[in-house]
């Protein structure tokens, strides 16, 4: 007579205190001493994070604009102010026509918004991908 | 519960430390978590000198990617991701084996441990369990590659399933049909065990 297997759940039970117990190993004496001495002997090649000359370049660029923007606006005579401003308000009122133009007024928003997006990946690309360059080398 | 809470803080307070350059604070990382870094090469390279010169790389790769490490993740997670890696690229066959994995039904891969029956008080029974572990742990040895990797990260890192998934590159489906292949295997070669015994 052919002898009974245990039940299902007492393989199951066994097959999971195995795999809950299977021991771990440790690794040899004095491994994190070699690891540390390898790690030692890769100082200067840890990338650190560090400001090019053209984070410099941009910053001082941006100040100068926003700051010549300020200056401009306040120096300017009051009659070329307003009519700056006359400008300014004549352009929102083309965009606001040209926004009006029946069934394309979306696709335009649409479009224009892509060629932002796709102005500041551009942008942002060419700012960035030195840069991880350079942290990667 | 409180000690690992402690733990996670000192833990991360040497992290931050490591990746301002502090080496003595990436000791005690190394000393913190060489056990599971090494093992889990060993358990996967099945060599002793390949396994620890694959975790002296990963941990002096941790050193050199520490300042771009964020440190929302676990140090010990990324260790693992690392050790995979360095695992994938000395085991070719290793990612594509795991890649080609059909996706399988596994609603029968349970989160719960079943419990073994006490043999506390029955001498006997306690050696057949202790015989029957050692049999099981050797299968384990015996499984290929790619499920005892799947298989150590799930059961002896105690690691989710997502996480797995995360640190192996692998979809969460890919995972869990592993995980089931693997038990299916080993759950065959104990019934083959039970019945030879009988």
């Amino acid at each position: 007579m052919k002898a009974e297997l245990p039940p299902e759940n007492d393989l199951e039970a066994a097959l999971d205190d195995a795999l809950h117990t299977y021991p771990t190993l440790s690794p040899p004496p004095g491994f994190s001493d070699r690891v540390m001495v390898r790690v030692e002997a890769t100082q200067g090649q840890r990338p650190i994070f560090s400001l090019s000359w053209l984070d410099y370049a941009l910053s001082v660029l941006l100040l100068v604009m926003a700051a010549g923007t300020w200056l401009v606006w306040q120096i300017l005579p009051p009659h070329v102010l307003a009519q700056v401003k006359l400008q300014i308000l004549s352009l929102s009122l083309v965009y606001a026509q040209l926004a009006q133009i029946g069934r394309l007024h979306p696709i335009l928003l649409l479009l224009a918004a892509m060629l932002l997006i796709l102005a500041g990946l551009l942008l942002a690309g060419l700012l960035l991908i030195p840069k991880i360059r350079l942290l990667r080398s | 519960m409180s000690k690992k809470i402690e733990m996670d803080a000192k833990e991360q307070e040497w992290v931050r430390r490591a990746q301002q350059g502090d080496t003595q604070a990436f000791a005690n990382l190394v000393k913190e978590n060489q056990v599971f870094v090494y093992n889990l090469a060993l358990r996967i390279l099945s060599d002793p000198v390949e396994a620890e010169d694959a975790a002296q790389e990963a941990f002096v790769r941790a050193w050199l990617a520490l300042p771009h490490f964020r440190s929302m993740a676990r140090f010990r997670t990324w260790m693992y991701r690392i050790v995979v890696n360095l695992c994938y690229n000395r085991l070719p066959h290793l990612r594509r084996t795991l890649a080609e994995l059909d996706y399988e039904d596994c609603s029968e891969l349970s989160d719960v441990r079943s419990a073994l029956p006490s043999t506390t008080t029955d001498p006997e029974s306690s050696v057949l369990v202790e015989e029957r572990r050692a049999f099981l742990h050797q299968q384990i040895d015996n499984l290929p590659q790619s499920y005892r990797l799947l298989v150590m990260l799930r059961y002896q890192e105690a690691l989710p399933y997502e996480e797995i998934a995360s640190v192996t590159s692998l979809p969460l489906g890919t995972v869990k049909t592993g995980l089931f292949r693997a038990r299916a295997l080993l759950r065959n070669a104990l019934q083959g065990y039970e019945e030879e015994r009988r």
